[in-house]
């Protein structure tokens, strides 16, 4: 029983003391003996990992100027060959021919996602070490590239989550300086793309988790990470929109029809997907963005933004949040009462 | 105890079964389920962004000239707002109009407290919004709006023992090593006393019909613990109050937001649970640049504190698989 729901009883039932104990006892709401010892078992063992990590962290960082670079080298090599060995022998799905256990050993997972990190790593060493002059995000770039592979083996939502961050952080550092098309000949008409392509890249990410093969990325893995993409794509498509509000002299004149179908398509085909899959959080998301999206334009097209202004943008805000989560709580019902 | 009951009737059953006596003549509606979180954030950050051009609006309609007009005004819009939230409790947009006006209302009446305290006394200023927000969350009815006001409350508090006989000029201020430790205690002490009093009171309060007010009061309790020690006291260094900040500092964030992750996790909130933990890495983060203590000393330090986490996880993982050992054996007895 949640807790609000156990006060909603608690209170409408007027249970005294010891009744109300009992009942949170019953219902599991206060965690049991065995309950606090497994939490303890996790959250200790998890303290004591990080804080080996960060000690392992801290001395590299105190001694860094006294290693020389093949030092450096060797001691990334040797963890990444350790990480892969780790995994061949507590390999994290049947893959190797002569592993014949069915059964999805955690620390191979653990150790492919480290060597994901390592990878990384050794990427920033070489940079640092040879000065490439390769840019910030051709390190990113680069690093979600070699560490597909690992993340495939690896077969974890949290690898999957790394790499996805790595490839996003990519895109940022790359988009705003670079995606600037000269569409229009004057340059307060250059279309400025900033944050459109990095969002079409994840609405096709999205697409492509979505359909991959369960054999490639685990069923549940795809879910998250098919959510995870299309909630990236709808911040990108925001701040794109957001910008371009932001530029626009004309208000009217700036929208381009082509951006705004683009949009408004991705967004439905969002919509529906969601609607299929029961996904309330992206919807929600869809929302969000409306709502942003909506009064940002609302604010630049309203003329001599005054006084009226203000109100109508504070109620507006007020209404469509108000529309998009009675709607939305109402499918939360629905879909809770059939499954 | 477990069972799997799980609808109304059914614990009803449950506490009958367990002798206690439960007038059930008219049984509850059946809920209509728990709006999501998300979607509570939404509504969250929907009242803030509103309330700001409703600020805007009001001080361009009103034109309060005065701090003393501003309060007046404030007043006023705090007193629509409770009206509005008790008599429209059931009305979703009312009650949505109802939180941006009372927000409305506080950045209003920040003007004559913060005229009021003067340009020399921070601290003056921020007991004033702690008493303020204090009220709010303890007369306002809305469950999203008391989270709220705890929380500005429990900042509030922080930053009046943290900014304790400072000014608000940032050059001449200057806080000791033993002073900063001083001022953490009395900040964030009284907050983990009341929120391990909570939790071990938590079937008397709800059996008393107080958990309208002690479940929000807990739920930012637990997030004040977690963000503020690290936000507030770090702050110090980059204030120039301390040349270099000690690792204490950071150590202190760790243990408190460990302390909201077992709080959140007897209440059985995951995303509090996680905020905690989230709030524990960050303070781990700034560990690394507290540059009061050498790289090699805090490497020496998180080594003691890893194995001895570690040993005591084997300890405590031991124990559980004794006693489950000694358990099926008095089963099988």
């Amino acid at each position: 029983m949640e807790r609000l729901e156990l006060d909603r009883f608690a209170e409408h039932y007027r249970l005294s003391a010891p009744a109300v104990r009992t009942l949170l006892v019953a219902s599991q709401a206060w965690p049991t003996l065995a309950g606090w010892r497994q939490f303890g078992v996790r959250v200790l063992r998890g303290v004591g990992i990080v804080s080996l990590s960060a000690a392992v962290i801290f001395w590299i960082a105190a001694n860094w100027q006294h290693f020389g670079a093949m030092v450096k080298f060797f001691a990334l090599d040797a963890l990444l060959i350790t990480c892969i060995g780790l995994a061949c022998w507590r390999p994290p799905m049947h893959v190797l021919p002569w592993q014949h256990s069915r059964h999805q050993h955690v620390l191979g997972r653990s150790a492919l996602t480290v060597a994901f990190v390592v990878t990384g790593a050794m990427l920033a060493l070489f940079g640092m070490t040879y000065q490439t002059g390769a840019n910030t995000y051709e390190l990113f770039f680069g690093w979600a590239a070699l560490g597909v592979p690992l993340v495939i083996l690896a077969r974890a939502l949290s690898a999957w989550l790394l790499w996805w961050v790595v490839l996003v952080v990519a895109m940022v550092l790359y988009a705003p300086a670079h995606l600037v098309f000269g569409f229009w000949p004057s340059d307060a008409g250059r279309l400025q793309l900033h944050w459109l392509v990095p969002g079409l890249i994840c609405t096709a990410m999205a697409a492509l988790f979505a359909f991959i093969s369960d054999r490639i990325v685990p069923r549940d893995v795809r879910a998250r990470m098919t959510q995870i993409a299309i909630a990236t794509a709808i911040t990108f498509a925001t701040l794109e929109g957001v910008h371009f509000a932001e530029r626009a002299t004309r208000p009217w004149a700036s929208i381009n029809p082509l951006l705004f179908i683009l949009q408004t398509a991705v967004y439905i085909a969002f919509a529906y997907w969601a609607q299929q899959k029961r996904a309330l959080a992206v919807l929600a998301m869809l929302a969000a963005s409306w709502i942003v999206l909506s009064t940002v334009w609302l604010v630049k097209l309203v003329p001599n933004f005054d006084i009226g202004g203000a109100l109508l943008a504070g109620i507006w805000i007020l209404a469509s949040a108000w529309v998009s989560v009675t709607v939305l709580t109402g499918w939360h019902r629905a879909w809770s009462k059939q499954s | 105890m477990s069972t799997n009951a799980n609808t109304g009737r059914d614990w009803l059953e449950v506490l009958r079964g367990a002798g206690h006596a439960v007038d059930a003549t008219a049984l509850m509606a059946a809920d209509a389920g728990e709006r999501p979180w998300y979607l509570t954030l939404i509504l969250a950050l929907s009242a803030w962004f509103s309330a700001v051009f409703l600020l805007f609006f009001v001080a361009l309609a009103v034109r309060p000239e005065s701090p003393g007009a501003a309060g007046v005004i404030a007043i006023l819009l705090l007193v629509i707002a409770a009206l509005l939230m008790v008599q429209a409790r059931h009305v979703f947009f009312l009650q949505q109009v109802a939180f941006a006006l009372s927000l409305t209302a506080q950045g209003l009446m920040c003007w004559p407290m913060f005229e009021y305290a003067g340009d020399q006394q921070p601290s003056l200023f921020f007991a004033q919004l702690f008493a303020f927000q204090l009220l709010l969350g303890l007369l306002l009815p809305y469950r999203v709006h008391r989270v709220l006001s705890f929380l500005f409350a429990a900042t509030a508090w922080t930053c009046a023992v943290r900014f304790w006989d400072q000014n608000w000029d940032t050059s001449t201020r200057a806080i000791s090593f033993a002073s900063t430790h001083i001022r953490m205690g009395i900040a964030i002490f009284p907050m983990l006393a009341l929120l391990t009093l909570l939790l071990q009171r938590e079937a008397d309060w709800i059996a008393e019909g107080y958990a309208v007010v002690m479940r929000p009061l807990m739920q930012a309790l637990v997030i004040a613990v977690a963000l503020l020690p690290g936000i507030l006291f770090l702050s110090a260094e980059f204030f120039g109050e301390l040349k270099y900040m000690s690792s204490s500092v950071p150590i202190i964030g760790i243990v408190c937001a460990l302390f909201g992750a077992v709080a959140a996790y007897q209440l059985r909130t995951n995303w509090l649970m996680a905020f905690a933990f989230a709030c524990a890495f960050f303070n781990l983060l700034s560990l690394y640049y507290a540059l009061g203590n050498s790289l090699l000393q805090k490497s020496a330090w998180a080594v003691a504190i890893g194995v001895l986490a570690l040993l005591l996880s084997f300890a405590l993982g031991r124990s559980r698989t004794e006693s489950a050992v000694s358990q099926q054996n008095s089963g099988a007895l």
